[in-house]
């Protein structure tokens, strides 16, 4: 019943309360259910438009009337997917925006979480390391269990799906596996060296310094076996491997089976995370607020830093790099909820998906679906630029 | 009076110290690099340490070597390799010296001790400017001498210039350091993504030239040598970009004040800064451009210094400079001694980074004790 204790207060005396609009950190019920079913149905919306009406814009030009049969047939085709037939290739982009919407939530989730948990405006699972260890992770698979892709000995798609269908679970994920592991390996690292160095106690700097000292060794290991590639390889294919983890894109993950695979591990995070909001509220408070109310922080800190770092390096595994979305998405997220953490969860889990599907239409629309971190860093980048620019002449924000 | 003397003195002594050091390290990486380079190498395997041993003899006095089969594997041909090695050693002393230099102006002038090129967006100018000149030109790099220093060192300044105003637009009227450090990281971010795309879409024989230019610089370790000509040049240019911190050492001592202050003291803080700020950039890009990254030597090697020699301007940009160049001549030994097949020696870049992160958060953790204030 004591941790229980922690999910009844009520949260009013955070800073910057006084500058917030009444509503505003209600609970979810009322004026919070509102936003969130505006959220929720902005999300429908948008991904039904990426689904329906994504085009390449740039690489083949397009007159109206051809746009519009194309719609149509696409249109005649989501019949067909929900009637259960053959749908001609749409179902692979209805998966690819579901798992793109997934990503979103979970990467958005993580920020807000790791913000709000290392009370700090920059902390992000990417921070901690966690890409990092995904990073090496790749460099070690590429380095010692790599082999020519088959793809070059097989012309046709049947060919082809005939081989995939051969393949045992391992050896078809085994890149992803691999990077899995680095990922939790890394956060393990991070978490040894800061409660090691904190002597028992993980604060938050402690965290930050060591993630930071962590990804530069990576990053010195990596751009190594990078260099290494480009120069020993005939074929280019291991440094464009390695190049690809850290762009981004959805090419991996597109049937229902990455949908499932993706899908399960993000939602039981998120719903533990989602569980933890009470206790959210109340390490908000500080570190020896929260203790003196009765909660674990070393314990809990610890318990939301796995979780963070599992989802994320879920995300990285399947999908690559996607910078800033953890880190900007949660700061308008805040604006639009406030910073209860019960509706701020979920809110940020909208947004965030929100945010991703948005990007990845843009993506295919300039034909850029396999570099999506250029555009979510470069559009993320000018964001907090404008977040720090509102937030910072004020100082009077809940941040910063 | 006497404490300041005494203090002095003390300076004095802790600098000629550091340069000892240095000539010692001197001494050690003329041995090693001339004599026995490539200790942990596929051609000369480790194991086989007499073989090491007898070619590292062979290497330093020119001795034909000969196997019980009697077949000659070396014979006196080293010198030309010798004199490129020598050339590299002397071209990281000067790197090592004007990268430390630059660390110590920076935190002077902006009063901050993260305040550094690498974090303010020096490194990542010139980076985008390696990345710009191998989309120009592709393999000719390596002959353009005039472009990469102009593109280097524009790219560096605009990039200088655009995280100073963004911290300045987001820190409103006051001039926060703060404000310029995040800034500069949201950047460096952004044009390290920027950078990753354009090489995810870069031909291999691209690739590799930026590769090099990155990691190596112009100091390819294994057979090209650039001409003594160049070396007279960046020590030319060296020279006149260091002038004005010795000559103008009064001023910079006076900028640890507050502005309204040094400008009391009939020193125009606006004027230091600025001609700082170009120097400070030109020995950045010369450096870079010849040892490739070793940028974060800057953030590294000021803290270290101030902790030896005290905050006296002119000890700690003696002591400074001779402990920059005796870390990267270290930093250099360690890369000569590993040979990789199919790359060559190590690059000196990720070796800075390996050693300087320790030293990094030994400093970030005794921040306190270091001697200034946050």
């Amino acid at each position: 019943m004591k941790k229980r204790d922690g999910n009844r207060i009520k949260i009013t005396l955070h800073e910057g309360a006084e500058n917030r609009r009444p509503g505003d950190a209600g609970l979810v019920f009322g004026d919070g259910a509102k936003k969130l079913i505006r959220l929720a149905c902005a999300l429908a919306v948008l991904a039904f438009a990426v689904v329906m009406l994504r085009y390449d814009f740039v690489n083949r030009p397009v007159t109206l009337a051809r746009y519009l049969s194309a719609a149509e047939v696409r249109f005649a085709a989501l019949g067909r997917f929900l009637s259960g037939r053959e749908s001609n290739g749409l179902n692979y982009s209805i998966y690819t925006v579901i798992i793109a919407a997934f990503v979103g939530a979970a990467l958005s989730v993580c920020g807000t979480v790791s913000q709000g948990v290392f009370r700090n405006p920059i902390a992000s699972p990417s921070m901690l390391g966690v890409q990092s260890g995904g990073m090496v992770a790749a460099a070690l698979y590429l380095i010692i269990r790599w082999e020519p892709s088959p793809a070059s000995e097989f012309f046709t798609f049947e060919e082809y799906s005939t081989l995939l269908d051969g393949m045992s679970f391992f050896d078809m994920y085994e890149r992803q596996i691999w990077m899995l592991v680095g990922c939790l390996a890394g956060a393990g690292v991070i978490i040894a060296i800061s409660t090691r160095a904190g002597r028992g106690k993980m604060s938050s700097l402690v965290l930050i310094i060591s993630g930071t000292l962590f990804s530069s060794f990576a990053n010195t290991f990596t751009s190594l076996a990078r260099f290494w590639f480009v120069y020993n390889d005939p074929t280019t294919e291991r440094a464009y491997a390695m190049m690809g983890v850290a762009m981004g894109s959805f090419a991996n993950t597109y049937t229902l089976r990455h949908l499932v695979m993706l899908g399960i591990p993000i939602l039981i995070g998120l719903g533990a995370l989602f569980a933890m909001s009470g206790r959210l509220n109340v390490i908000m408070f500080g570190e020896d607020e929260a203790r003196t109310l009765g909660l674990n922080v070393t314990r809990f800190r610890t318990v939301v830093f796995l979780i963070c770092a599992t989802l994320s390096a879920v995300v990285l595994s399947f999908c690559g790099q996607m910078g800033f979305v953890g880190l900007v998405v949660p700061h308008f997220a805040r604006q639009i909820s406030g910073s209860n953490f019960r509706l701020l969860l979920p809110v940020s889990a909208l947004l965030g998906a929100l945010t991703v599907v948005l990007v990845y239409g843009v993506a295919a629309c300039v034909g850029m679906t396999s570099s999506l971190n250029v555009i979510t860093s470069v559009m993320g980048g000018a964001m907090f630029m404008f977040i720090m620019l509102k937030y910072r002449r004020r100082r009077n924000a809940d941040w910063a | 009076m006497r404490t300041g003397r005494r203090a002095a003195a003390g300076g004095r002594v802790t600098v000629a110290l550091a340069g000892a050091l240095l000539i010692a390290g001197l001494c050690f990486a003329l041995c090693v690099r001339t004599g026995a380079p490539e200790l942990i190498s596929p051609r000369y395997p480790i194991h086989n340490l007499g073989l090491w041993a007898k070619l590292g003899f062979a290497r330093v006095f020119k001795l034909p070597l000969y196997t019980q089969r009697q077949t000659l594997i070396a014979s006196s041909a080293y010198y030309f390799e010798t004199v490129a090695r020598a050339r590299n050693l002397a071209v990281t002393v000067l790197c090592g010296g004007g990268i430390a230099l630059c660390g110590v102006i920076f935190q002077t002038i902006f009063k901050n001790p993260a305040a550094s090129p690498t974090m303010l967006g020096v490194s990542n100018g010139i980076e985008l400017g390696m990345l710009i000149l191998v989309l120009k030109y592709s393999a000719d790099v390596f002959s353009k001498t005039t472009e990469r220093y102009l593109l280097c060192f524009g790219m560096a300044l605009a990039m200088l210039a655009l995280v100073m105003f963004l911290g300045k637009l987001v820190g409103g009227n006051r001039r926060s350091v703060t404000d310029m450090l995040l800034s500069g990281s949201i950047l460096s971010q952004i044009s390290g993504v920027v950078m990753m795309y354009f090489r995810f879409n870069m031909a291999q024989e691209d690739l590799q030239t930026l590769q090099t230019l990155t990691l190596y610089g112009f100091t390819v370790n294994t057979t090209y040598s650039f001409a003594g000509v160049s070396l007279v040049i960046l020590v030319m240019l060296l020279f006149l970009c260091v002038m004005p911190f010795i000559l103008m050492r009064f001023s910079f001592d006076a900028m640890s004040f507050a502005d309204e202050e040094t400008a009391l003291l009939g020193i125009n803080p606006g004027v230091v800064r600025a001609l700082a700020l170009f120097a400070v950039t030109f020995i950045m890009t010369a450096a870079i451009l010849y040892c490739g990254s070793v940028g974060i030597l800057s953030l590294v090697i000021p803290h270290a210094c101030r902790a030896v020699f005290g905050a006296r301007f002119k000890t700690m940009l003696a002591g400074s400079a001779l402990l920059g160049a005796l870390l990267l001549v270290i930093c250099r030994v360690i890369s000569s001694l590993i040979y990789i097949d199919g790359i060559g020696f190590l690059p000196i870049g990720p070796i800075v980074g390996l050693v300087s992160a320790p030293l990094l958060v030994a400093v970030l953790v005794k921040r306190r004790s270091a001697g200034y204030e946050t």
